[in-house]
């Protein structure tokens, strides 16, 4: 399905790219990717794998219908609106690649799985070639990006030069009865651990995450920082960081935890950009999104319904009680500090660090609600454009009101992500019934 | 195998090292890159292998494909800044 899907577009692009909107790209390839997730997937690996990909495509699918459809001229912003007719193309590759890279059992698919992922990502990150902010940000994450992945590359080509092997199962099969003092183990290990570092580059994650905010806030989807997807940006390497401390255990009950607060989390984080993004069409009606949380200031007043849902998100994301990510946050350090766990104090520490840590960051959050719902907005505000250029531009009421570039499916989009967050206390039998028995899938198949 | 991994360090010192020109650090992934290849083309060639070899083509491919988007990119950045000269923030 995706893969015919890939083909027509990259027929269609080029040739039609003139008569077809490329809001119409934008909606058949999120109908490709809804479709696809509902006939599941590529391979059928495992249970778990499957799983997976299919959240991945959903996901993929919400986020492209959330792109809404622009009416202004573009004759003022030449001709690089945010509707580019190769943005679906490179969001089905980047789907392509992740759910081969889910689904992969051997390291050179892996290794191109990873690739096809992260190239496609380079070209987005820069698909707005006349900002110059979005070029350096997409330079910086090519380079980096390129020197993560020859550190990958390298983890691969150890393993393979002591070994011999590429499969997965059979390095497995082979370590398990090697010595460990042996060269062969030591070869690997340290092979291991750089595909490690690679992958830790990859996600942010703590160490490694310099690079992360640079990125982010020079593209299109983005502390005492004033910038909010900055600030974005270092609440994901706080939350990789909670991932990470679920991954690390392996026992079953941290699986389930890992594959919960992970669902959460690209809920919720879906859901604060797509609202962010609505936000930034109605605030300055221009493709522009929000840089600054100084533009928030007020918006309870005039975007009721938005700054809800925004406020329910930043809550989920800081971990207050009713909302998802309360107990996502619960259940991975319920699961840290299960007496079943071998090396008891350690996770101790490890989950005491991250409860300080969720409520400092919670601070930050709660501060963007605070400019949201109790400050004064000042009428005229200042936009900096992503080009770097400062222009001043005055938002009078009609202009506030004139929600004309919110389309419908984004809206509907919003909603739904919103009860899901904060209705599923109601109902939560559904999402952590189907983490169970992916995480006992993966433990007793 | 060591030559390979001495090739390697050099692509990385000059990543690493390099503060001023974005071009050298494009040739210093491209040199990762085929180091890397290099070893997994003497590893194949060790254990009689044609997996190791399909792997090194590969590799060489993305490592194609890759300097390509790099170029654009930094063609991009280029037009808009006039120099290609990074500044660390």
């Amino acid at each position: 399905m995706l893969t015919i899907s890939l083909i027509s577009l990259l027929i269609a692009v080029p040739l039609f790219s003139y008569r077809i909107t490329p809001d119409l790209f934008n909606r058949i390839t999120s109908l490709s990717l809804a479709f696809a997730g509902y006939l599941s997937g590529f391979f059928h690996v495992t249970n778990l794998s499957q799983g997976i990909e299919v959240f991945l495509l959903v996901v993929g699918s919400i986020i492209l219908i959330s792109w809404a459809n622009f009416s202004i001229n573009t004759s003022r912003y030449g001709s690089e609106t945010p509707t580019i007719s190769e943005y679906s193309l490179l969001i089905i590759f980047t789907t392509i690649g992740g759910s081969l890279l889910i689904s992969s059992s051997d390291i050179v698919s892996m290794f191109l799985s990873i690739e096809l992922q992260s190239f496609a990502v380079y070209v987005l990150a820069t698909l707005y070639r006349n900002s110059e902010s979005a070029t350096a940000a997409g330079l910086k994450y090519f380079l980096l990006g390129g020197l993560s992945s020859s550190l990958i590359l390298l983890g691969t080509a150890l393993i393979y030069s002591n070994t011999g092997l590429t499969h997965f199962d059979s390095i497995y099969n082979l370590l398990s009865v090697e010595d460990i003092d042996s060269g062969v183990f030591r070869g690997v290990q340290l092979g291991i651990v750089l595909i490690g570092v690679g992958f830790l580059f990859k996600v942010a994650a703590a160490p490694f995450h310099n690079w992360a905010p640079d990125v982010y806030d020079g593209t299109v989807l983005g502390l005492s920082q004033y910038k909010i997807k900055r600030l974005l940006t270092y609440s994901t390497i706080s939350h990789v960081g909670f991932l990470l401390l679920a991954l690390s255990m392996n026992t079953q009950e941290s699986v389930e935890s890992f594959i919960f607060y992970l669902v959460q989390y690209t809920i919720t984080n879906v859901n604060v950009f797509i609202v962010l993004l609505a936000l930034g069409y109605i605030i300055s009606n221009t493709p522009y999104d929000i840089e600054f949380i100084e533009q928030l200031k007020s918006q309870f007043g005039q975007n009721p319904f938005l700054s809800v849902s925004f406020a329910v998100c930043l809550f989920s994301i800081a971990g207050i009680p009713p909302l998802i990510g309360f107990f996502a946050k619960q259940i991975v350090l319920y699961s840290s500090m299960n007496e079943n766990n071998a090396s008891f104090i350690g996770y101790y520490f490890l989950s005491i660090t991250a409860i300080l840590v969720s409520v400092i960051s919670a601070f930050y959050y709660l501060k963007i609600v605070q400019a949201m719902y109790f400050e004064k907005s000042t009428s005229f505000s200042e936009i900096r454009s992503s080009d770097g250029e400062r222009s001043t531009i005055e938002l009078s009421e009609s202009t506030l009101y004139k929600a004309t570039s919110v389309s419908n499916l984004h809206s509907v989009a919003i909603a739904t992500l919103t009860i899901v967050i904060v209705l599923f206390i109601f109902q939560p039998i559904i999402l952590l019934n189907s983490c169970h028995l992916l995480a006992l899938s993966l433990f007793y198949y | 195998m060591n030559l390979s991994l001495i090739l390697f360090l050099i692509g990385v010192l000059g990543f690493v090292l390099n503060r001023k020109n974005i071009i050298l650090m494009l040739i210093s992934i491209e040199i990762m890159l085929l180091a890397i290849t290099f070893l997994i083309l003497i590893a194949s060639f060790n254990f009689d292998d044609i997996l190791g070899q399909i792997y090194a083509t590969y590799i060489i491919s993305i490592a194609g494909a890759e300097s390509a988007i790099g170029l654009g990119i930094l063609v991009a950045f280029y037009r808009l800044r006039g120099s290609v000269a990074i500044e660390f923030k």
